[in-house]
């Protein structure tokens, strides 16, 4: 009775400590936007802030997720960032998404500064299973080694430090079951808030494209980093078409409601979030049913907490016109793939357009596994108008080391006003050892696709993907060893067989016959 | 010359039988090659073609198009554009309109020009320019790594190079394309082309999209391009109206052959949709179709008579259908042609709409198949010979076939080269002596009539150009001037004996060494040719050993009586490769074409001319090597067995 009574008491002390202490907020936010054809787009973003005093070291984490913190505590993490897709973001239709991911999966950790850099490299190596022990993935990098040390790209508006350290693994798609442990970082789980549209997770791997993302960043508040600051930004992006759901042939409008997106609404808000709002962004681009508690240049916004209050649920029905404009155009389009292959070797080539009428200046990473065998004396950029070689601003290479890492190649380039310049390299055909092949099917093997970070005075840098490619390697006939081993099994049967027969039998020593007696022998059986 | 310096005794153990039998074991062995080929479709040896690869499943997918409304819509519309306005409007921006405007997928047009290899005659210009039409339709859900292709021509070109226009062929891209963009089980991206100028449309479309330079077909540079190519099918259909049976065509560019599973895939979901389904023009006995059974019999006469059919249209090289080009980037491809039967139940007019639906089924379920493949086609067959759509003759089959034909040249050469480097006594004085006396009569005699032989080789690799060049000056059409030349040079062949004598001024010491050493030379490159053949073009090279090899011994048979040696150099002008093959082709126009050769005698060389022509410029422009390949390597060996049956 005392015990159970001290211990709701801790309880209490525990809320008032914190209370006092620390301002634990998250924020909640639904950004849609419409696109063309129908399409519609999902943006969750879950952003949670801790100020966590130095002393405490995940005793008290108050709402942040233990889980993470461990990892980050422990490896020494200051900013990390994971993204896991399936499905391609098509630039071309859809314009600019909110945060850019490459098919399959990315990862990068910037790791603290006073980390030397080989403690850097095997705290990479650990975080990395341990995130992907936590999210279910199996980024394996020891075996397939895929990371590289950016120097230009990635970290968005900043110095680039050496600590960072980045790999993408096109062929680690993301799956049901990374989700589940994505949504359990939430504080109120899929049960409360705008994360309750996830609670039919079946509905979400309908899409044409799901992205989710997880950044963390460890903020120091003053010079001293006395005190530091944790920031996790969880984001979700999902694309769907309208009219395959609603099964409608309308041609000009299509009309659809969250519910029948998600098959569930939004009937409360989570209590612990400080900010629940959904947004909507319809520029004339369609109507919505649900009048909006504010309007912020022609974007839509609903705040959940005042909405709910008075009403039930939340499930807007919105009415999209089908011919729209996308209102963020992707400043300069990608297209990347194969050329000129032959037996022995084969060129990649990316052209990159600039859509605009300005300069634009841009920074190109390339990171191609070992087994392809590039050469930098091939690299040739382009302007693919006028047909002369450009120089670029500057390149980076960092050749590749079989089984340990792959080649890296950073190129800053400037655009010209409309121009699309290409960056040309050729690659041999490397040999895998026979168990170097992975055990899953054989589509061939993946060329990372090009990460672009287009850099910009005024506003934030814009990353954008190219697409993967595959390219087959010479392979054995892996059925060859399963006949050697058929065979092999044979030859011993018959071996051992005989020499188990011959060392385990019995001699002895029969009286040679003569033949009047074999025939009297022969005889005598007629006699029976 | 180790060989002299060696334990000859064990050798010359080796020789003595070899002389012995050695006649009777080259009969023997080509008859038995002769006879074992034409065992191969009998039920003995021949095997039921099986899915390998267990990931296609054909046919348990259920289909998705349940009409063939919208595509008799489809069909109209692309039929009165034909038919108005003399069949201008027609064309690749018409389809462009349809994928983009209406069917709303993604889509683009590319031009590209043909510029002619050599001179071409007065009626046809330079450049050809055409247009060519793409689109995607884009997996929804996958990250688009991978795809597959569909094409139609545009035009099909019939007998006497009659244009009708492959409407139907067309109208499926539309249902395929409409299906591709709105259901969600695509894992690959779903490509469409539909090409100009058939064949060249086709290789300018695939050059641009990876980008391989070709000497004579520019192609605008692609828009944009989907994943790596697993597959490819080429629909051609003439008539909607009259179909009820589907033929393949799987021949490709220089005798590559798609994988097996491709087309056992296929020719499965014809049985399970109960739909006839064959390979091009096959000859069956009794014209029903096997899907009544569950195991198709073996007919043993149609399966040699299929198999030599398919043979033919492999030997050439050159592809009869767009299918062909993909196989040169490793693209699993084959051409879907609609046909009709006459004696068959189901050619009742009220049938059609029935064998419609059924047709796009099977294209639309071969295409699923394709995109349950979890790796690329790598199971099955890749070297194979159809004896029927059910029965398959793999490479370990018919590969002794043709070592057994080779095999009495293989003797010859045994023999000879043991009798010049054995039969003597290894004495090292003789052998110096020996040695060098072979070497004096190489350079006097042996060497200048292969060069001889082999200049004729490059001028015909060089010169067809020039040929044609000439021909022009002269107002000949391309094709006669052509045929003309070629004929002039083989002429010039056969009269070089006479040059020779006549240039020779002194008399000829013999020697029966150097004799020996000749034939064994021209021999020797003979096999190599062949065999090399044999491992990139089986058809061709066997039907190039079937016939010189025994030709071969023949030539360097030294014959004493006059009559017979009459009869040898009449066998070795008829063994002029011109003739040779321009007899192999009306062969098979005479059994697989319907062509009687001696009805139609009269047009029997102007026939030849044409096609000759077509061949070279076809070979030229998609550079295909077995033009190249005869010149400049059976047409010096046969030039030089000509020239030594005259010693």
């Amino acid at each position: 009775m005392i015990l159970k009574f001290l211990f709701k008491l801790s309880i209490l002390l525990n809320f008032i400590f914190f209370n006092c202490t620390s301002a634990f907020t998250f924020n909640e936010k639904l950004t849609v936007n419409l696109l063309p054809n129908s399409n519609a787009y999902f943006f969750f973003e879950f952003k949670s802030i801790w100020p966590k005093s130095a002393s405490n070291n995940f005793e008290n984490y108050d709402l942040f997720p233990k889980r993470l913190g461990d990892i980050v505590s422990k490896f020494k993490v200051d900013e990390l960032s994971l993204t896991l897709s399936q499905g391609k973001w098509k630039y071309n239709e859809w314009g600019l998404p909110q945060k850019s991911a490459p098919s399959g999966s990315e990862l990068w950790t910037v790791f603290d500064e006073n980390l030397s850099q080989l403690k850097i490299d095997s705290n990479w190596l650990q975080s990395s299973r341990a995130i992907s022990g936590l999210f279910g993935l199996s980024i394996n990098l020891q075996e397939n080694p895929n990371t590289v040390v950016p120097k230009y790209s990635v970290v968005l508006n900043k110095n680039q430090s050496e600590n960072i350290r980045y790999a993408s693994i096109p062929n680690e798609i993301f799956c049901t079951e990374n989700l589940t442990p994505w949504i359990k970082l939430l504080p109120c789980g899929k049960n409360k808030g705008i994360a309750q549209l996830l609670k039919n997770s079946p509905k979400l791997f309908e899409s044409h494209y799901f992205m989710a993302s997880l950044f963390f960043k460890r903020k120091c508040n003053d010079q001293a980093c006395s005190s530091v600051q944790f920031e996790l930004v969880q984001t979700l992006s999902l694309v769907y078409n309208a009219d395959l759901i609603t099964r409608q042939l309308d041609d000009e409008e299509s009309t659809w409601s969250f519910n029948n997106i998600f098959q569930n609404k939004i009937t409360n808000v989570c209590p612990v979030a400080d900010v629940t709002n959904v947004l909507l962004n319809l520029k004339g681009k369609g109507k919505v049913t649900v009048m909006p508690t504010e309007k912020r240049d022609e974007m839509y916004v609903y705040n959940l907490k005042e909405l709910l209050a008075s009403s039930k649920d939340f499930n807007p029905s919105i009415v999209q016109k089908k011919n729209i404009q996308v209102s963020e155009k992707v400043p300069v389009s990608l297209h990347r793939y194969i050329t000129d292959k032959n037996e022995i070797n084969f060129g990649i080539k990316t052209l990159i357009k600039n859509e605009n009428d300005q300069e634009v200046s841009i920074v190109y990473l390339d990171t191609i596994p070992w087994y392809f065998r590039v050469y930098i004396s091939s690299l040739v950029v382009k302007d693919e108008d006028t047909s002369l070689n450009i120089k670029p601003d500057l390149i980076n290479f960092v050749p590749g080391w079989d089984r340990k890492k792959p080649h890296h190649l950073e190129v800053k380039l400037t655009l010209k006003p409309k121009s699309v310049y290409s960056v040309y390299i050729r690659a041999d055909f490397g040999y895998l050892k026979w168990d170097e092949f992975p055990p899953d099917v054989n589509h061939g093997f993946y060329i990372n696709p090009v990460l672009l970070t287009i850099k910009s005075n005024q506003k934030e840098d814009i990353q954008i993907y190219s697409e993967t490619l595959i390219m087959n390697l010479p392979t054995p006939d892996f059925s060859m060893p399963y006949n050697v081993i058929c065979l092999t099994c044979t030859v011993i049967a018959i071996g051992f067989g005989s020499l188990h027969n011959f060392t385990t039998r019995k001699f002895k020593f029969i009286q040679q016959k003569n033949l009047k007696e074999k025939l009297f022998e022969f005889l005598k059986k007629f006699k029976k | 010359m180790s060989l002299l310096n060696g334990d000859s005794d064990k050798k010359l153990k080796l020789y003595e039988p070899l002389e012995k039998f050695g006649p009777l074991l080259s009969l023997v062995g080509f008859i038995a090659g002769v006879v074992y080929f034409c065992l191969l479709p009998h039920q003995l040896l021949v095997h039921g073609t099986y899915i390998s690869e267990n990931a296609l499943l054909p046919g348990l997918v259920s289909s998705d198009i349940f009409s063939t409304d919208a595509i008799f819509n489809f069909y109209d519309y692309l039929k009165n554009n034909y038919e108005t306005n003399g069949g201008k409007n027609y064309n690749a921006d018409l389809i462009h309109h349809i994928f983009s405007n209406q069917l709303k997928i993604e889509s683009y047009t590319q031009s590209f020009n043909l510029s002619y290899p050599f001179y071409a005659s007065q009626d046809e210009n330079m450049v050809k320019t055409g247009k060519n039409v793409y689109g995607f339709g884009r997996a929804q859900r996958a990250d688009g790594t991978e795809s597959i292709v569909v094409s139609a021509p545009l035009f099909l070109t019939g007998k006497k190079n009659k244009q009708t226009p492959n409407l139907f062929g067309v109208a499926q891209l539309f249902i395929l394309a409409d299906l591709a963009k709105n259901r969600p089980y695509w894992a690959k991206d779903l490509i469409f082309v539909v090409t100009d100028m058939g064949q060249i449309g086709m290789q300018a479309w695939i050059n641009s999209y990876f980008e391989t330079e070709s000497e004579f077909i520019k192609g605008e540079n692609l828009k944009t391009r989907g994943g790596s190519i697993q597959a490819a099918l080429n629909l051609e259909f003439k008539d909607i109206n009259n179909i009820n049976k589907l033929e393949m065509k799987l021949e490709g560019a220089n005798g590559k052959l798609p994988n097996l599973d491709l087309f056992n895939t296929i020719i499965r979901i014809c049985k399970s949709l109960q739909f006839q389904c064959s390979l091009e023009s096959e000859i069956s006995e009794n014209n029903e179709y096997h899907y009544y059974y569950n195991k198709a019999p073996v007919q043993h006469i149609p399966g040699i008579l299929n198999t030599i059919n398919m043979m033919f249209k492999q030997s050439t090289g050159v592809p009869n259908s767009l299918n062909g080009y993909f196989i040169n980037h490793r693209i699993e491809a084959l051409t879907i042609s609609g046909s009709r039967i006459a004696s068959e139940k189901n050619s009742k007019r009220s049938h059609q709409k029935q064998n419609v639906l059924s047709t796009i089924r099977i294209i639309e379920s071969t295409l699923r198949s394709v995109n349950n493949l979890l790796e690329r086609f790598h199971q099955s067959f890749f070297f194979y010979l159809l004896s029927s759509s059910h029965h398959y003759i793999s490479i370990g089959m018919y590969m002794p076939s043709f070592g057994l034909l080779i095999l009495p040249v293989l003797i010859k050469v045994l023999t000879l080269w043991f009798s010049i480097f054995l039969k003597k006594d290894s004495n090292d004085e003789k052998s110096t002596e020996l040695s060098s006396s072979i070497m004096l009569n190489l350079f006097k005699s042996i060497i200048p009539k292969f060069l001889v032989s082999g200049v004729f080789g490059i001028v015909l690799y060089f010169g067809t150009s020039y040929f044609l060049m000439f021909g022009k000056k002269m107002n000949l059409s391309a094709k006669d001037a052509l045929i003309n030349s070629y004929i002039a040079v083989m002429v010039n062949i056969l009269g070089m004996p006479i040059i020779l004598k006549t240039l020779s001024t002194r008399k000829e010491h013999r020697n029966e060494t150097s004799e020996k050493l000749k034939k064994l030379l021209v021999l020797l490159s003979l096999t190599i040719f062949v065999g090399t053949v044999s491992l990139l073009n089986f058809s061709l090279s066997f039907f190039i050993a079937i016939f010189y090899s025994p030709i071969s011994l023949l030539a360097v048979q030294d014959f004493s009586n006059k009559f017979l040696r009459l009869l040898q150099q009449i066998a070795l002008v008829l063994s002029c490769p011109l003739i040779y093959f321009s007899f192999l082709y009306l062969a098979y126009l005479n059994f697989y074409e319907n062509f009687n050769i001696l009805r139609n005698y009269d047009q029997m060389f102007q026939l030849l001319s044409e096609k000759f022509y077509d061949f070279v410029l076809l070979s030229k422009i998609s550079s295909i090597w077995t033009y190249d390949m005869i010149n400049l390597f059976l047409v010096p060996i046969w030039s030089a067995l000509w020239l030594i049956s005259f010693n």
